[in-house]
């Protein structure tokens, strides 16, 4: 009996003790980390054809002539927003007469080669694309078709006009 | 019969009872004492880690505050651990889009072993330390060109575990 009862009792204390739950011990703390990243917004020019954007002229009246160089599929201008954008931008663009009279409303512009959206030219940015980019990785190519149009009466001689593209974050201001 | 086995019943039972109750008694209660461990973190300005305003293209740039001795973050294995213990580090992105890999720490300024850091689990960092040791953490991040204009944030975690347990 005694034997039996000293059996038990081993295993009932090899019991308690399998039992008794493991305790993990450990301890652990965190810190946050934080960067800023600044803004950066790059845009390219590139142009079709000759330098600059180029009509042929000719006698007033020419109605909406088209840059010599562009096509359907080729515009006269394309700005790319490139892959260091890091930011949503828009792109305007502006006209500054830089040289004779042919007011800045006859130089036109459209984003397609069928004359979509087709308008004049001003002295202060207007949005033509909104909501670009980033391009994470795809620069993003934008199309500018460039005409003019060369009313009665207009001097002759060389007009010039200096157009500018512009591209600022989606909430910013031209 | 029925009276019989009645009557051996209630003899067993008679005799199994105290039997039963002195072995609830004389069972003995192990008694663990589990082994502490305690960690403290104590950061320049404590304010985080900072890395400020970063330009995208820009490489293992330092937490703000961080110089060459006084790291970004210090972890004290606090007096009361008894044990010797690991100290390992881990961390999650809570928010923008800069991947673990760009978030980085070394134990020291000249950034000897500087690595990145992974999502669970910990990696081990120091090893052995026992309690009062001082462990640092400098940190670093690399911001390559095109990642999104913004703050982004990750939460880095600092665990010790008894040397060689898993973490």
């Amino acid at each position: 009996m005694k034997k039996l009862i000293i059996s038990v009792l081993t295993a009932l204390i090899l019991v308690a003790v399998m039992a008794a739950p493991a305790v993990a011990v450990e301890d652990t703390q965190t810190a946050t980390a934080t960067v800023d990243v600044n803004q950066v917004i790059s845009i390219t020019i590139g142009d079709a054809g000759s330098a600059g954007i180029n009509f042929v002229g000719g006698t007033p009246p020419i109605s909406e002539q088209g840059d010599t160089d562009q096509l359907d599929g080729t515009p006269a201008v394309t700005i790319t927003i490139e892959n260091e954008t890091n930011t949503e931008v828009d792109v305007g663009i502006m006209g500054t007469i830089f040289q004779g009279s042919l007011a800045l409303s006859n130089w036109l512009y459209s984003t397609d080669f069928a004359k979509t959206g087709l308008a004049g030219l001003t002295g202060a940015y207007v949005e033509v694309y909104s909501d670009k980019g980033p391009p994470g990785g795809t620069p993003i190519v934008l199309d500018f078709y460039h005409w003019v149009t060369i009313p009665d009466g207009t001097a002759t001689g060389t007009h010039k006009v200096t157009v500018s593209y512009k591209a600022k974050e989606t909430s910013g201001t031209y | 019969m029925k009276k019989a086995c009645l009557l051996t019943l209630a003899a067993l039972l008679v005799v199994a009872m105290p039997l039963a109750a002195w072995l609830v008694v004389e069972v003995p209660q192990p008694v663990y004492a589990d082994d502490i461990i305690s960690i403290t973190l104590s950061d320049p300005g404590s304010d985080g880690i900072d890395f400020g305003e970063v330009d995208p293209g820009s490489e293992n740039v330092g937490d703000v505050l961080q110089d060459d001795g006084v790291p970004a973050v210090t972890v004290t294995v606090a007096p009361e651990t008894d044990v010797a213990v690991d100290i390992g580090i881990m961390g999650t992105v809570t928010s923008g889009d800069l991947e673990l890999s760009n978030w980085k720490y070394s134990q020291d300024f000249e950034k000897t072993t500087i690595a990145s850091l992974t999502g669970s689990p910990h990696v081990a960092v120091y090893t052995n330390k026992v309690a009062n040791d001082i462990c640092a953490f400098y940190h670093w991040i690399t911001v390559p060109a095109g990642t999104t204009a913004g703050e982004h944030t990750v939460q880095v975690s600092y665990k010790a575990v008894k040397t060689g347990d898993p973490f």
